[in-house]
Order: structure tokens, then C-alpha cells, then sequence
């Protein structure tokens, strides 16, 4: 059967509310997630901890923004180690990205070609993104749309250094770990139009990650249990779970 | 940002007494929210019907023009006894594949809002989308889904117009299905089977559309934006090796992902390419590249008054549209109730 699109048929019925997410698995995977991503450049602590105050309010219906104080209560908090866990993660992400930083602006400008910084910028992104990821999930694709506005330690990557990420994640697969994720970072078209003053964006992430083939995720197997484990309770308990947001520093 | 009112009820059940599907598309200017919204500029349509009860579907009236003549083709009977398809173009509408929610089916609508706002970055309350689950191309245990979206903004001034001409559409598709059922028409003429997957590629708007119909779904869209200025007569090599380039990866990617279909053919809209870049094309994608021509998709009626369409990508897209569900349609504004691929 080919099945024919109507868009119609969507119209908004009810409040907007979250699918069948365990409440006690959602906010504290999602963290974790958000730990892994704040690795990469671009994701201001503004934006870490909005998003954190925005799962905090998850209530276990999954409702975002519940009012509803008794259901607010009754919601499982992440625990306090995760807090500490998160705080640590992000910690040594931001220790990473200052010696990057520090790295890169410490290279002479004249040593090398624009070719060969964009390289090792591309390299560099690539480095931190694998760091990126949560321990235990690997990635087997990353998609950057050309036209992409990344940044690397605050600072955006030029066209050159996309073009050289583009075709080094294309010809240089992630490996080293088993293949069960998926990332895509989409084109920030769409944010560079709405805010062209915004400066460097890290565009669009978009964590899919894919539970291993005959792997039973079972809801709440991640939490608190690492990073790589609560990524992938994500996916079980909410297959297409997206951490995606399009910061601006 | 500004709430606009959609009429109470989108859309209608086809009358019993239709015999055609409408297919038509409506441009609109580009806005900062990557959807375009504002007033209708201009209109183009396919109108096809059946050649007897049980006759091929065939196309018996087309047009193009500005918004003011939709008037005029109401008044003419273009829409009478149709059921009406909107297509939306690259800039009206978002396509992105995303696992398929495990949730129970009643559930999977509201399942879906979210991500797809969150990925799409617009507000979930706006958002008008419409997904099917895709066949498995690979040993994944999760289940992808096609989604289409766009939001109100966009849509309520193409509904306001025809409501202002007294017609409400029956459907709102997206122009990568039109690629889909482009391939699909072609394809029933030929021996059918197997494990075989399609390549195509055409462009809308600022948009080349890269995509692979496997299992007759469009299962990995893998587009790319092209520059403001895109015209394949005006191509210079830069862009052209960029859209061959993009190709070329989009292939390996696809080769190296899908394990259960073969890539045996491509295709490649007419019209959309320049020369040079359509010979670079067809050294890069597996199999033979077939440019598909409307004449070998869908009849043009016998009785069709003006000139037959000519070689127009769009009015090649708005005809498959039609014509796939046309076919075997019964309901067009349902889903998977069309005919087979």
C-alpha cells in the first residue's frame, strides 16, 4: 500500500504533552545526553541551565510545565550522585574545551596554510564531538549539511573547516566502538535567518540513537547507570528521542 | 509570533460523484522561519481523471498563473467533481525521518508532536504533519517513520485564498511524495520486483531533493540547499560539482546503510539539470540514469483543450501527485488507502 500524505488530518487537539516516556527515565537521560552534548562548543551554561530547569518541571505524565504541584513532587528527581555526576561531566568538558582553545589560538597563524587549519580545526571538532559522545554509543553516521554554522571552543568554523569536517566524516566513518547510533547535525539555515546578529551557532544536534540489534533497552536501565547506558534508555523507552537545540553563545 | 485561525473544519470527504484529483501548488515568499509564509504569488495545476471507469489515469486540464486567476478556473470547472491535493513545495514544508514512536497507535500522533518540533525547532502547537512508518532497509531493530510538517503560518493563507473561492482541499502533500509517486508510476510499467531500490533526484525551490524509494516508499531523503540564484542554465561548475558531489556521497552513504534493497536504477526529473551536470550524474549513480519524462508517467487526454503540457518539472511533480492517487485511490485524502505501487 503507498500511503498518501495529508497534513491536514493534524490539527491540534490537546495540550501538548510528551509520549509515553517513563517520567523517572526522561529528565534524567535527557541530562546525561545534555552532559555528553555540552562537550561540544557552542552550548552556553544560559542554555544548559534552562534546559535543565525546563526537565526539572517534567512531571511523570511526561507533561513539560506541569502547574500541578502534587504531580510535580511525585516525580522522580534525578538523584543527588547525578548531580554531581552531571557537574562533573560538564566540568571536564569545559576543562577539554579550554585546552582546545588554548591550543588552537596558540598555533601560529603563519605555520600552516588556511587549508591545513582548517583541517586541524576539522580535526579538532571531530575530537571533541567523539568525545561528545556518551561512553558505550558510537556513532555510525554524522550528517552535516554543507551551508552548516558550527563552532569550536566559542569560536565559528569557517566554510573551509566544514567543507574539511564534511568530507572527513564522509570518507572517515566514526570507529572504534560498536555501531549503534546515529547523529545528525542539521543546517542552522532556519537560525541564521531568525538571528543573523547571533554570531557563532552550533547548529541543530540531533541525538537518534538506536538500541543495538536484539538489545532489549528497557525503560529506566540508564538511570544513573552512565552515560552511555542512560543514552540508550532513551531510545528505548522513546525511540527518536532528540536533544536538538540551536544554541547561541 | 501571530495566531492564525484555521477555518473549523480543514477539509472534506470526496463526494461520491468525483471522478479527478486536482493537483496544485501554490508559491509563496520565503520567511525567517524557514517556512515560507505570507500571500499566494503564483499557482500552477494537474488535473487528472480517469479515462472511463476503469481506465488509466490521464491528464485533462493544466494552468499556471497568478493567484487572481484561480477565479477563473473555478468559474471554468477545473475543480468540479475533483477531489483537491495542496502540494507543498521545499520552502513550505520540513521532511525528516525519525524512529518510529513505541507507543500504542492511538498515541503516536501526540508521540510524534514533540520530537519533530523539537527537531524542527518551531512550536509544537503550530505544527501540521502527517508520517508513515518505512519499510526496515537494514538490520535496525527500530522502526523509522517518514514525517512531513509544516505550521498554520504557512498553511493558513493558502487555505484563506481557496476558501475565498469557495474550495477546500481535500489533502495537503508534500512535493517529495510527488518525487516518490514520480518513480512509482514509472516503475509500474516496468517488471516490478525484488529488492529493489530507486535513486532520485530533482530539485524544488532552493532545494535539491535526493532521495531512494525503496519497499514504494520515499525512505531517505537526504536533500541539500542550493543558492537563491539556481537556474541549470546559469550553473556554474562550482555548483554543479557540489550537486554531483552530493550525490555521489549520498549513494555511498545510502550503499553502506541499506542492506536489505539494491540500488538498481536512478532517475532524475527533467528539465532541472544542466547538460554537463546531468552526464556527471549518470557517471557517479548506480545503475542507468532515466530521466523521467511526463509522457512516460501519465496520458494526456485526447480532449484537452490548449496546449499539452510541456517539459516542466513541477507540472511532472503536481501530475504524479494526481495520477498515484488517482489510480487506484478511493479515498484521496486518506492514508495508505491508494493503489498499489
Amino acid at each position: 500500500m503507498t500511503h498518501h500524505f495529508n497534513l491536514l488530518a493534524s490539527a491540534p487537539k490537546a495540550p501538548t504533552r510528551t509520549p509515553s516516556l517513563p517520567a523517572a527515565v526522561a529528565p534524567v537521560a535527557l541530562l546525561v545526553m545534555m552532559a555528553a552534548a555540552a562537550g561540544l562548543a557552542g552550548w552556553s551554561h544560559h542554555t544548559q541551565a534552562g534546559l535543565m530547569a525546563k526537565l526539572a518541571k517534567t512531571d511523570p505524565a511526561g507533561a513539560i510545565n506541569s502547574s500541578n504541584p502534587k504531580a510535580a513532587a511525585a516525580a522522580t528527581p534525578p538523584p543527588a550522585t547525578l548531580d554531581k555526576q552531571v557537574l562533573a561531566a560538564l566540568s571536564e568538558r569545559t576543562a577539554q574545551r579550554e585546552t582546545l582553545a588554548a591550543a588552537l589560538q596558540a598555533r601560529p597563524a603563519a605555520e600552516s596554510s588556511a587549508e591545513a587549519l582548517a583541517e586541524t580545526r576539522a580535526s579538532a571538532w571531530l575530537a571533541a564531538l567523539s568525545e561528545a559522545t556518551p561512553a558505550g554509543v558510537s556513532l555510525n553516521q554524522v550528517h552535516i549539511e554543507p551551508g552548516a554554522r558550527l563552532s569550536l571552543a566559542g569560536a565559528a568554523l569557517g566554510a573551509g573547516e566544514v567543507n574539511s569536517l564534511i568530507e572527513r566524516l564522509q570518507l572517515h566513518p566514526l570507529t572504534g566502538r560498536a555501531a549503534l547510533g546515529q547523529l545528525d547535525v542539521r543546517r542552522a539555515d532556519a537560525e541564521r535567518e531568525r538571528n543573523p546578529s547571533a554570531g557563532p551557532v552550533f547548529s541543530g544536534l540531533l541525538f537518534s540513537i538506536t538500541p543495538p540489534a536484539g538489545e532489549s533497552m528497557g525503560a529506566g536501565a540508564g538511570a544513573g547507570a552512565g552515560a552511555g547506558a542512560a543514552s540508550a534508555a532513551v531510545a528505548g523507552a522513546a525511540p527518536g528521542a532528540i536533544l536538538q537545540r540551536a544554541a547561541t553563545p | 509570533m501571530r495566531s492564525i485561525k484555521l477555518p473549523a473544519r480543514w477539509s472534506r470527504r470526496p463526494e461520491a460523484s468525483q471522478t479527478g484529483v486536482v493537483a496544485l501548488r501554490a508559491s509563496q515568499a520565503a520567511s525567517a522561519t524557514g517556512l515560507a509564509q505570507g500571500a499566494v504569488r503564483q499557482l500552477s495545476f494537474v488535473r487528472v481523471d480517469r479515462a472511463g471507469v476503469q481506465g488509466a489515469a490521464e491528464i485533462t486540464q493544466h494552468g499556471s498563473g497568478p493567484a487572481s486567476r484561480l477565479a477563473t478556473w473555478v468559474t471554468s470547472g477545473v475543480f468540479r467533481q475533483a477531489s483537491l491535493v495542496l502540494m507543498l513545495d521545499a520552502g513550505q514544508r520540513q521532511i525528516l525521518v525519525l524512529d518510529e514512536p513505541e507507543v500504542p497507535q492511538k498515541e503516536r500522533h501526540d508521540a510524534l508532536r514533540w520530537p519533530i518540533a523539537t527537531a524542527l525547532d518551531l512550536p509544537a502547537d503550530g505544527l501540521l504533519f502527517d508520517a508513515t512508518t518505512l519499510p526496515p532497509i537494514n538490520e535496525a531493530t527500530t522502526r523509522k517513520m517518514l514525517v512531513a510538517a509544516t505550521q498554520q503560518a504557512t498553511l493558513a493563507p493558502l487555505l484563506e485564498m481557496l476558501a475565498r473561492a469557495g474550495l477546500r482541499p481535500d489533502a495537503v502533500d508534500v512535493v517529495d511524495m510527488a518525487q516518490r509517486n514520480a518513480v512509482l508510476l514509472h516503475r509500474r510499467r516496468e517488471a516490478a520486483g525484488g529488492p529493489a531500490a530507486q535513486l532520485v533526484v530533482g530539485i524544488s525551490g532552493r532545494e535539491l531533493l535526493v532521495g531512494l524509494v525503496a519497499g514504494g516508499e520515499l525512505c531517505v531523503p537526504r536533500n541539500m540547499p542550493l543558492p537563491d540564484d539556481y537556474a541549470p542554465e546559469r550553473l556554474d561548475e562550482a555548483l554543479s560539482d557540489r550537486i554531483v558531489l552530493h550525490v555521489q556521497r549520498t549513494v555511498d552513504l545510502f550503499e553502506r546503510q541499506i542492506t536489505r534493497f539494491a540500488i538498481t536504477s536512478s532517475f532524475v526529473t527533467e528539465g532541472e539539470f544542466a547538460a554537463d551536470t546531468l552526464a556527471a550524474l549518470a557517471q557517479v549513480v548506480p545503475g542507468e540514469l532515466t530521466r523521467l519524462t511526463l509522457a512516460d508517467l501519465v496520458a494526456t487526454s485526447g480532449s484537452l483543450r490548449g496546449p499539452a503540457p510541456g517539459p516542466d518539472a513541477q507540472v511532472l511533480r503536481l501530475a504524479a501527485l494526481a495520477a498515484q492517487r488517482c489510480a487506484g485511490a478511493t479515498d484521496p485524502a486518506g492514508s495508505g488507502k491508494a493503489g498499489p505501487a
